[in-house]
């Protein structure tokens, strides 16, 4: 009885990159950066496959708020987990924040400098996006 | 009789030779270690992405995106593999051996190639295959992005219908002695293996944009992931026969120096012999 209420309880999270497993835990719930704005997950949510855009993957892990950062993603959601399949991602901790906000600038100034539609544009920003979730998962924590 | 001098000159070469192979073990060894480890790090990640696309394909039809449908193959792409450097063992030679394999079966199919490697430049070079892309010094560059490039690459050719099958040529890593030359289906996307028919399907999915979007490019980062895997474990491959290769030549260069240096006594005892023998006899004339 104990068992199931454990796995009603909670979700395992998992979320990979094709470099490692950033993080494989249990939690109660988590919030994901969806394509048409942030959602939180509970256990018992409906299956569902979608994409996620760069942004900021908050849990908690005992009892301590934690906050990642992706670049663009799909998500697999079942009742009992979650498994994120990402570019990249990186722990809150583990950002160099004065780094993310030198590359922001620059893809600003490069946003800036190229015409719309430009190849170059379009990556500068993704890039720019990708540099906000940095910094994001940062800030938000202090 | 062999001069002393001359064997001297040659020990001292071997020895040299010596050094170079050690060191290149050595490094060859430390790069493994990290090939290795790449290669272990990102399996759970080409694992999962194998679960959930063989989850939402195994549902879709055949028919729900063109990276399914399989097509008579009248053209394919065969994407190499191979190293940038020799002094490798069997590396490059059984990549492109296997390659050229692949090819002479499928003659009379229109064939085209994505190289990766020096090695693979060079060996087709000279033999008329159309090539789509080189792409070379493959250790520097960012694996994934490079896997993303050839996968886009790939894909593109099978959607245009330019490629009606696509298949990887590369050495899968088994451990540092032994490294196999494999072919890999890409494209189509093979979703069931003939045990798992009809296991799927039960769970009511939702997808978000649509389904077809979600399979496309779930599809897409399996490619990748694919290629991704095969890259990290061709450059394993790569580092354990090399590591393998100067092994042993470590060890033939050890062996020919103590072959010398035998021969290089031997004839330094003949030289004090025969300058004894002329001694005592310019005694004994002396003396006589």
């Amino acid at each position: 009885m104990s068992d199931r209420q454990e796995t009603q309880e909670n979700l395992q999270l998992e979320v990979l990159t094709p470099g490692r497993m950033v993080a494989q835990l249990s939690v109660p719930m988590v919030t994901l950066p969806g394509v048409e704005g942030y959602f939180g997950v509970l256990p018992g949510h409906m299956h569902l496959i979608t994409k996620l855009k760069p942004g900021v993957v908050s849990y908690e892990e005992g009892g301590m708020p934690r906050r990642m950062a992706i670049s663009t993603a799909i998500v697999e959601v079942a009742p009992e987990k979650v498994i994120v399949l990402a570019r990249s991602a990186e722990l809150g901790d583990d950002i160099d924040v004065e780094r993310a906000r030198a590359s922001m600038e620059e893809a600003k100034a490069k946003i800036a400098s190229l015409p719309e539609g430009d190849e170059g544009h379009v990556e500068a920003e993704a890039e720019n996006l990708r540099a906000l979730a940095r910094v994001q998962a940062v800030e938000e924590e202090e | 009789m062999p001069n002393l001098k001359d064997i001297k000159r040659r020990i001292d070469s071997v020895k040299n030779t010596q050094k170079i192979t050690r060191a290149m073990k050595l490094v060859a060894a430390a790069k493994l270690r990290k090939a290795q480890e790449a290669v272990e790090a990102s399996r759970p990640y080409s694992e999962r992405m194998l679960e959930v696309m063989k989850g939402i394909a195994l549902r879709a039809s055949p028919e729900a995106s063109p990276l399914l449908e399989r097509r008579q193959a009248q053209n394919i792409v065969i994407v190499v593999y191979s190293g940038d450097k020799g002094l490798c063992g069997p590396f490059n030679s059984s990549v492109l051996k296997t390659a050229q394999k692949l090819i002479a079966e499928n003659e009379g199919k229109g064939i085209s190639l994505v190289l990766l490697g020096k090695k693979a430049r060079d060996f087709f070079k000279r033999r008329k295959v159309k090539t789509l892309e080189t792409i070379l010094d493959v250790a520097r560059h960012d694996q994934y992005d490079l896997a993303e490039k050839v996968a886009d690459i790939a894909i593109s050719a099978y959607t245009e219908g330019t490629a009606d099958a696509v298949y990887l040529v590369f050495n899968k890593f088994r451990n540092v002695v032994v490294q196999v030359p494999q072919t890999a289906s890409l494209l189509p996307v093979e979703t069931r293996t003939a045990d798992e028919e009809g296991e799927h399907g039960l769970a009511d999915y939702e997808y978000e944009p649509s389904a077809e979007e979600i399979l496309e490019e779930i599809l897409r980062r399996y490619v990748i992931s694919q290629l991704h895997q095969g890259l990290l474990e061709s450059q394993a491959s790569e580092n354990g026969a090399r590591m393998t290769a100067m092994d042993a030549a470590t060890k033939n260069a050890k062996e020919m120096i103590d072959d010398l240096t035998l021969d290089y006594n031997k004839a330094r005892q003949a030289a004090i012999t025969t300058e004894l023998i002329e001694v005592v006899s310019g005694a004994d004339a002396l003396e006589g």
